[in-house]
């Protein structure tokens, strides 16, 4: 941020501050509920930057309000450090449950549903605690705050939250939200740790939360179970930060506002219709349900979004940025001459021995050994359901080995995710590429670069130069999402790379390209050896494999059945049973 | 009140009748998932709308509670056939989060316009005041026809999708859809019967439920999370399964009711499905079954 924004920022504060006092009780009242929900909505993004959904976020609004209640009624403590216990207490059961919970690997509706059941069984349980005041809930007696001190407490957790996101959003931390966001099998195996990613992210968002709770408990100086842990709090913070926009700084600021708007709005109508108040709360209802409705079908995007590319449509200017500038890099400078140690070496760089994978009956893989020499590109052929790609995910972390060990380094491999084995020092490309499609070129590099880079500038250096030697320099701030075939192989390339690593598992980079794009990975292969990088390859395009491989291994059914120089291999007659079917093969 | 085996056993045959409607309610929830792959919170909603219907049908003093349901039925079909065709298609490639914030749009919006229309007033038809009772078990007679419709027309719809050739269709269309468009099924119109099926099946659950329970808008989110848990307890992609965890929970909610209070039988309940949640990830019937 420039000093100049800060000023603006400062003097926005400033004058947000001041205005209490010229403004009458109702309009603090509602400002007061626009920033005090801006800033919950701003917690609740925190975990939707994960890709998490929460139906249930009213658990951790409710532990904060009633925390401090608790504490103030009984305890006489102050809402001060009422505060600060319930927004430790709701960070404490948010990491009890989704710890258990994504170690479980809860997903999609069941993650859904574990949410809403979290907080449903908070409000029977205080509906049911004598100690709680079961439905009557806690009433603050005694306790006096002035509604501009409410105000300004609203205001500071919004500006704070507004802040926090805009950190996060250009933090490391950000970027490997947003990859296990887009794909979390991809984050992991580029060397994201997407468990305590998650979990990080669900904590901090609770403990957020719960902080808003307790600010709602000041304002309105009771709390309830209905209404600290009822449907219509979560109903409210997805609804707000849907419509604004998802994973933006200002997305939860615009659509609580808007939504407040309306809903004062609807009051005015309603108060002409002559409807009642509860038939103008029920108006309002109709209404948000509406917008829901109308969110998901015509801005999925939310509010923020659209206007931003409104606004680049009409300045073009501000979207450039100088990326046009040229730079020179060496290719491989970072890494050094590791090439020269090809083959010195006698030990194995990766050693597979007696490797077998079950799935319940079917055996994918049947005691496979074999060993990885430093320099080296190994080849791995075999027909459909050989078992090359169940090969790679056991060697990365996928599946766990059901006999047999993998050892790298001579370290054993053994019980590691895939982003440990990534940060161990091998990397992998996935057949089907996984690209984190709404995230540009060179973000998807940095993502990788992250796992050895101490900061974004320095992975950001490291990402360019990646770039540069895979020939995709000049798609960088290119949408993932938009590449042609090749260029999403490339970028499979580029990622790995990315990682600094000493083993490359590449799983079919061939298929889907034609002869002369085939022709340009293997020219890409053959360079990245040449950096010292040693290559493990699953391929079907015999051409490619025997043209690039030191060494072939051929599978059959999950069983290695041949092993040796591309020419040797070729006249294999069982090898030419199993997998050339008796034809000869393509030179 | 003492734990006599007549008093257990009545709380037993209860809690499963109206656990069969529980089940009735979640079954159609998961006919939606399965073949179309959205969750509808809305389901619920078109329960208390077909409530509503029943009740004023039958409060006007036209037609009897069972007939008005019989009416109701088939104008649901084709609303859900409607709501199919006009706004779920256009939803169905998005993401699961973005269907839960429709289908909740839908549902809030399905409530507040009941509650507008009808106020928050809790309502009831007035019981026949009948009872069968058997072996010192007294049951009411709307719960047992209630109970013995839904799992009557569960049981049938079962056997239908396992075994008419439109039943198997809709199986095979949600079980791949584009090996179901391969081999010439038209899996659009396939679908639009499936959540024709599924509204009309809320329709049902809702009338049978107006014979003997209280009315409010309200209890359209009770049992949207009702059926969503007992849709997630069981496993959504198993229509049997999710019938069963109706029954599961109906008995829960009654020993509950019986042995403790009402409020505090569903934090029982909450509680059990949050652990059974954490220890069967994908339902108590994991993907075992198809739909």
């Amino acid at each position: 941020m420039t000093r100049g924004r800060l000023v603006a920022l400062a003097a926005l504060l400033a004058a947000a501050l001041a205005v209490p006092a010229g403004a009458s009780g109702y309009t603090v009242n509602i400002l007061t509920q626009i920033c005090l929900y801006t800033f919950l909505a701003g917690a609740w993004n925190v975990m939707a930057l994960s890709g998490l959904v929460s139906l249930g976020h009213a658990a951790f609004f409710g532990l904060g309000g009633y925390a401090t209640a608790w504490l103030y009624v009984t305890h006489g403590v102050t809402p001060a450090l009422g505060w600060i216990a319930g927004a430790v207490l709701a960070g404490a059961v948010a990491y009890a449950v989704y710890w258990v919970a994504f170690r479980c690997g809860l997903r999609g509706i069941y993650f859904g549903g574990l949410t809403l059941v979290l907080a449903e069984s908070f409000r029977f349980a205080a509906i049911n605690s004598p100690a709680l005041g079961r439905s009557q809930g806690l009433e603050l007696l005694g306790f006096h705050m002035p509604s501009a001190a409410v105000y300004a407490l609203a205001l500071g957790l919004m500006a704070g939250g507004m802040l926090l996101t805009w950190w996060l959003l250009r933090s490391p931390f950000g970027y490997r939200l947003h990859a296990v966001r887009e794909n979390e099998l991809a984050a992991e195996a580029l060397g994201v740790d997407t468990f305590r990613s998650k979990l990080s992210a669900t904590v901090l968002s609770a403990a957020l939360t719960a902080m808003g709770g307790t600010a709602h408990a000041l304002l309105l100086r009771f709390v309830e179970p209905e209404s600290d842990f009822g449907l219509s709090v979560s109903l409210n913070l997805l609804l707000g930060t849907f419509l604004g926009g998802t994973g933006t700084v200002l997305g939860p600021a615009v659509g609580i506002t808007v939504l407040f708007g309306l809903r004062e709005a609807i009051a005015l109508v309603g108060e002409q219709l002559a409807v009642g108040t509860a038939g103008v709360y029920a108006l309002q209802q109709v209404v948000y349900g509406l917008i829901l409705m109308l969110v998901v079908l015509l801005l999925p995007e939310g509010l923020v979004r659209v206007a931003g590319s409104w606004v680049r449509r009409w300045w073009p200017a501000r979207a450039t940025h100088a990326a046009a500038a040229p730079r020179t890099v060496q290719p491989g400078a970072a890494s050094g001459p590791r090439a020269a140690d090809a083959g010195s070496e006698t030990a194995p760089l990766l050693q597979v021995a007696g490797l077998t994978r079950a799935f319940e009956g079917l055996v994918a893989l049947r005691d496979v050994s074999f060993e990885l020499y430093r320099g080296e590109i190994l080849g791995i052929i075999g027909p459909n359901g050989a078992g090359k790609t169940t090969l790679f995910n056991v060697i990365s972390g996928i599946h766990p080995p059901t006999a047999g060990s993998v050892h790298f380094r001579g370290q054993s491999l053994a019980a590691l995710t895939p982003s440990q084995v990534c940060r161990r020092g091998l990397a992998r490309t996935f057949q089907v590429v996984r690209p984190f499609a709404s995230l540009s070129v060179l973000d998807n590099v940095i993502i990788g670069a992250l796992v050895r880079a101490r900061d974004l500038r320095r992975a950001r250096e490291r990402s360019e130069e990646v770039l540069d030697f895979v020939g995709l320099a000049a798609r960088r701030d290119a949408t993932a999402g938009a590449l042609t075939i090749q260029d999403r192989k490339l970028l499979e390339f580029a990622r790995a790379l990315a990682t600094d690593p000493e083993v490359i598992l590449l799983d079919e980079v061939m298929a889907g390209l034609n002869p002369a794009e085939q022709e340009r990975v293997a020219a890409t292969i053959r360079r990245i050896r040449d950096r010292g990088i040693t290559l493990l390859l699953i391929e079907h395009v015999m051409r490619a494999v025997m043209g690039l491989s030191d060494r072939v291994l051929v599978l059959d059914h999950g069983v290695l059945i041949a092993e040796g120089k591309p020419e040797a291999i070729v006249r294999d007659p069982e090898v030419i049973r199993v997998y050339l079917g008796g034809s000869p093969v393509p030179a | 009140m003492e734990l006599t085996p007549a008093v257990i056993g009545q709380m037993l045959v209860t809690g499963v009748l109206v656990g069969s409607i529980y089940g009735a309610v979640a079954m159609g929830f998961s006919l939606i998932f399965g073949v179309v792959r959205i969750v509808n919170f809305a389901h619920a909603g078109g329960v208390v709308w077909a409530m509503y219907a029943v009740f004023l049908v039958t409060s006007g003093g036209v037609l009897g509670p069972y007939l008005a349901t019989a009416l109701v039925i088939p104008v649901f079909f084709g609303l859900g056939y409607l709501l199919q065709r006009a706004l779920m298609v256009r939803i169905a490639d998005m993401t699961e989060e973005m269907h839960i914030v429709f289908t909740f749009g839908l549902l809030l919006v399905l409530t507040y316009l009941a509650q507008f229309a009808f106020g928050h007033d809790v309502r009831f038809l007035a019981s026949s005041e009948r009872h069968l009772a058997f072996g010192g078990i007294v049951v009411q007679r709307e719960i047992l026809v209630g109970g013995g419709v839904a799992a009557l027309s569960a049981l049938g719809l079962h056997v239908a999708l396992a075994r008419t050739w439109l039943g198997k269709a809709i199986r095979a269309s949600a079980d791949n859809r584009r090996g179901a468009v391969l081999i010439g099924l038209d899996v659009r119109a396939l679908q639009r019967v499936a959540v024709a099926v599924s509204v009309a099946s809320a329709a049902l659950a809702g009338g049978l439920l107006a014979t003997f329970t209280t009315l409010y808008p309200l209890r359209a989110f009770e049992l949207a999370i009702l059926a969503f848990l007992i849709v997630v307890l069981s496993g959504i992609r198993s229509l049997l399964g999710s019938f069963g965890g109706g029954v599961i929970v109906g008995v829960l909610e009654g020993a509950g009711t019986l042995l403790l209070s009402p409020s505090l039988a569903q934090l029982g309940i909450h509680a059990l499905i949050f652990a059974a949640l954490l220890i069967r990830p994908e339902g108590l019937w994991g993907r075992k079954e198809a739909v």
